[in-house]
């Protein structure tokens, strides 16, 4: 009884391992987006700009920011925003040097995560 | 003169409510401490100030053992008898040490204990003003992209100004 | 089944060793099968060790004293549902109960992380069963709770009777649990540094998010014990300054620290070293934590029995520094900060700021708490480091915080005015002086109590005065007050859940403040029908109802109590003696109100009829305890996620001239 419960307890962990070694499903899925990508850094980074507005609309109707304060903390937000949009731009100027471009960045992401599967 | 008058007249209505709710609290709980005699004032805080020898980091206040309250007992003797708190608490070092003192005295090795954290805060504000002083100074790291040239400035703002009428909320308007 | 459970922790182990390597190979690789497999490796080791703890509680259940560990901890006195506590309440079990509590909580982390951080997760699944690889190596090779004894006793040795409280349901495995738990954000931490993705700030929101699971789970564990420490132990009060209470402070404040300054990086990209240092530290301290837990180099009135564990703790946790060390220093360079500090008067800047003296409160907590050690070593006198010690300095420090906690949330991100920061500070200040005055006319006039109700009073000001102000401006705007407040509230969680927050600490505050310094205590000799006073608080000892059990000898005194001329009610504090373990167990009989507490305690009963009892006036300790739930809810509030915009994909799909529209109204689709 006992050895077959211990066997029952080595085996089935030994076969949920081995499942996706043999099956290969991981691999064969689409890749999941890289969070190191440009792509996700810009929509960090335009989050970022978006919360900085946010912020910065709160802060003055609280009376926590002069009127210059807020229009200075306004114009480096948008720019950034604005800067989040330009890098999206860039890649759809041109058909083809778009997606040069687009094959750009995925080559670039490629490299960042350290190999080719 | 002006800032006190524009702080006041954004205010007003909220400091009465804030200065209602906290006078409402003061008075709900409001009462004068209460008072104990002298004596036992001081046989507390001596009691909490000596460590019981057999109950690892009590003191003879917080521990129920038979040997804190014995003792207990004679550092009220003692206080009943006129000696001094320094005294009182000299007799116990005499006899377990000044390992019995809850807190280090303020000579020998025992300095070092207190001369440590001052020392601590002095290297802190120090680093922080160091930190915020070398940070403020540090160039802004140059961005990847290009720099907005004036005509893109204005196309990507009105981008973003004109967005504020879709229908999601504009971005940054709402708090 | 004990021998079931026993292959099971063999099995995890080896399981665990096998995540470990598929799991960082897979990552070095980019094979992603690899990973696949190591994660479901680790995900399976949460059953295993589920029997093993199965097995363990069964055997406690059912007596079964031939089971080392079940003899040491319980016996056939023990009321069954204490299998529970019994589990955890030794030094073996307790280590199985954080082992498979932490493949629980590190399955869940692991599920998510996957999803967000599909590239850095399988080096902080890596991490992760690390930690695992370390509690399992201990208990297989060294303090196994299944291990057998040669021969079988007839009863156990029985369960320290302090613990038989309902607090011990949870106290300590929440402690427990939140000491653990620091390792989830290190291991994202870590994991980002080792897959060389920490640069863009790629972690910060999952860092984030189980820096401040950790965080809430470490204070509860904190609130916890100090109202178990109240209600039970009957010495009248909440915290000593105990070198385990310590180990638990310790890495509380560093994640405090560390919860408010990921905000920093999240918004800024500012911080990312020092962001870094402090989750490393925050899981070195809670390894220290573990450590003077279990070592006994500092005697404490927690200390599990064993000593040569917990050098083995210290080692890991000197392993653990240093390699941590050695992988930020080889990343260094992509930790370069993007934003810049604009202004000394910002909340980038005050968060600095509060970082150092969060960090200073915890280096000087835990000099004060070596230090015996230290004063052996270099003078051959030991010295003791008690209340008196930390309440002197750590208190001032501690307000130091508060009134940064006071002021810091009113500055804008960035940059504010001279003229600005007057404008939001004036009236905080201006109430707080006010309550300085309040109070001194109320008869409290020790400098520091003022003091502290003051700055508590600035504080609560300063929460106040942001949600009338932004209240009163939506209401501007046409919205209906109660719904204007709670617009605001839902605008912005992280902001206002985090005030939430604060307030409960404020509440904390008042309580600690009020308690500390004007707690009022006597002890009193009665016989029965003596009526003695304390305040206004009048109290008659009706007599005491002895009853004898198998392992104990209960007390039970009677008193009525009236509170000046109103009557209380009757008060039953009681006093059990353990022959056995020598130990005496008090419960103090506690009348709660949210202004004081009248205590009651038994010290001891004589032959001949006389008692000596202890009364204490405590003020407003019920505000401590009711701050929690606040807390807990703030926390919850700050921690519901935003709907996440599904605007910015580059896509493999051609952005053309023609879908300008379509791409504009894609950006610029962001819900907040």
């Amino acid at each position: 009884m006992l050895v077959f419960v211990s066997i029952i307890i080595c085996i089935i962990p030994a076969m949920v391992v081995l499942y996706p070694l043999l099956s290969k499903i991981a691999s064969q899925s689409p890749f999941p987006e890289d969070e190191s990508s440009v792509n996700a850094d810009l929509e960090r980074r335009w989050e970022s700009a978006l919360d900085g507005l946010q912020s910065a609309e709160l802060e003055r109707s609280l009376g926590n920011l002069d009127e210059e304060d807020y229009r200075w903390l306004r114009e480096i937000h948008m720019y950034e925003a604005a800067l989040v949009l330009k890098a999206m731009d860039l890649s759809k100027s041109e058909e083809i040097s778009l997606m040069k471009r687009v094959n750009d960045e995925i080559a670039k992401a490629r490299v960042h995560s350290g190999g080719v599967e | 003169m002006s800032i006190v008058k524009v702080a006041v007249t954004r205010s007003y209505v909220l400091a009465i409510l804030v200065i209602s709710l906290v006078l409402i609290q003061l008075l709900v709980s409001c009462k004068a401490p209460t008072e104990i005699s002298e004596l036992d004032s001081r046989t507390n805080s001596l009691n909490k100030s000596i460590m019981c020898p057999v109950c690892p980091g009590e003191s003879i206040d917080q521990s129920q053992n038979e040997l804190a309250a014995h003792m207990r007992r004679i550092v009220r003797e003692q206080i009943d008898g006129g000696e001094t708190d320094s005294e009182i608490r000299e007799y116990f070092v005499d006899r377990y040490g000044p390992v019995v003192l809850l807190e280090p005295p303020t000579s020998g090795i025992g300095l070092i204990a207190w001369i440590v954290p001052p020392v601590g805060l002095l290297i802190a504000i120090c680093s922080v003003a160091i930190a915020l002083i070398v940070m403020k100074r540090r160039k802004r790291e140059e961005v990847a992209d290009d720099t907005l040239s004036y005509s893109d400035r204005v196309r990507y703002f009105k981008l973003l100004e004109e967005g504020e009428g879709a229908e999601d909320g504009p971005p940054g308007r709402e708090i | 089944m004990v021998e079931i459970g026993q292959i099971s922790l063999v099995a995890a182990f080896i399981l665990a060793v096998y995540v470990t390597v598929v799991g960082f190979a897979g990552g070095v690789l980019n094979g992603r099968d690899l990973v696949a497999s190591a994660r479901w490796g680790f995900y399976s080791v949460v059953p295993l060790l589920l029997i093993a703890t199965t097995a363990l509680i069964y055997a406690f259940v059912n007596n079964d004293f031939s089971v080392a560990y079940v003899a040491e901890n319980s016996n056939l006195a023990m009321p069954r549902i204490y299998a529970w506590v019994a589990f955890y309440s030794g030094n073996a079990g307790s280590l199985l109960y954080i082992a498979v509590a932490f493949s629980i909580m590190a399955s869940i982390c692991l599920k998510v992380i996957t999803k967000k951080l599909p590239y850095t997760a399988p080096y902080a699944l890596g991490v992760m069963s690390m930690v695992l690889i370390f509690f399992l190596a201990v208990i297989l090779f060294l303090a196994n709770p299944l291990e057998k004894l040669p021969v079988t006793p007839a009863d156990g040795q029985g369960i320290n009777p302090l613990l038989i409280h309902f607090g011990m349901f949870i106290h300590p495995p929440f402690q427990m649990l939140g000491l653990i738990s620091v390792a989830l954000p290190y291991s994202v931490a870590v994991g980002a540094l080792l897959a060389g993705r920490g640069g863009r700030d790629e972690w910060v929101d999952q860092g984030r998010l189980w820096g401040m699971v950790s965080w809430l789970i470490l204070t509860v564990g904190l609130l916890l014990g100090s109202w178990w420490a109240y209600t039970i132990l009957g010495w009248g009060g909440y915290w000593a300054w105990d070198p385990v209470e310590n180990s638990a402070l310790m890495p509380w404040l560093a994640m405090t620290a560390f919860v408010h300054s990921i905000m920093v990086q999240k918004r800024r990209g500012m911080f990312r070293m020092w962001n870094m240092v402090l989750v490393i530290t925050s899981f070195t301290m809670a390894q220290l934590g573990m450590f003077i837990n279990r070592g006994g180099p500092v005697p404490s009135v927690h200390s599990f029995a064993e000593s040569t564990m917990g050098w083995i703790f210290l080692a890991v946790m000197g392993l653990t520094l240093f390699v941590s060390l050695v992988i930020f220093v080889i990343r260094y360079d992509t930790l370069k900060s993007r934003g810049r500090l604009e202004s000394l008067i910002s909340r980038e800047a005050a968060f600095l700021t509060q970082n150092l003296l969060f960090l200073l409160i915890a280096f000087v907590t835990l000099w004060g708490t070596v230090f015996p050690i230290f004063s052996e070593a270099f003078d051959e006198t030991t010295m003791t480091v008690g209340q008196p010690f930390f309440n002197k300095v750590n208190g001032p420090l501690i307000l130091l915080l508060i009134s940064l906690m006071g002021v810091a949330p009113l500055l804008p991100w960035r940059r504010a005015t001279r003229r600005a920061l007057v404008r939001m500070l004036m009236l905080p200040v201006v109430l707080g002086l006010g309550i300085a005055a309040a109070v001194l006319l109320l008869g409290i006039t020790r400098p520091w109590a003022v003091a502290s109700f003051a700055i508590c009073g600035v504080a609560v000001s300063g929460v106040l005065q942001e949600w009338g102000r932004g209240t009163l401006s939506r209401h501007r705007r046409g919205e209906w007050w109660p719904r204007a407040f709670l617009n605001l509230l839902n605008a912005n969680r992280p902001r206002y859940g985090g005030y939430i927050v604060h307030l409960a600490i404020i509440m904390l505050g008042v309580g600690i403040t009020a308690s500390s310094f004007y707690s009022v205590q006597r002890d009193v000799v009665m016989k029965p029908g003596d009526t003695e006073t304390l305040g206004k608080y009048t109290f008659t000892y009706v007599g005491v109802n002895e009853e004898s059990f198998a392992d104990r000898l209960e007390e039970t005194a009677e008193f009525e109590v009236w509170s000046g001329d109103k009557y209380l009610g009757y008060m039953y504090p009681y006093r059990a003696f353990y022959p056995e373990f020598r130990i005496a167990a008090t419960r103090g009989a506690i009348n709660s109100s949210p202004m004081e507490d009248f205590y009651l305690v038994p010290s001891e009963f004589n032959e001949n009829g006389q008692a000596v009892f202890r009364a204490l006036i405590n003020p407003m300790v019920w505000w401590m305890w009711a701050s929690c739930p606040i807390l807990v809810f703030g926390t919850l509030v700050a921690l519901i996620p935003r709907r996440r915009a599904k605007n910015i994909q580059l896509g493999l799909t051609p952005l053309t001239l023609s879908n300008v529209d379509q791409n504009r109204s894609t950006i610029l689709g962001t819900e907040d």
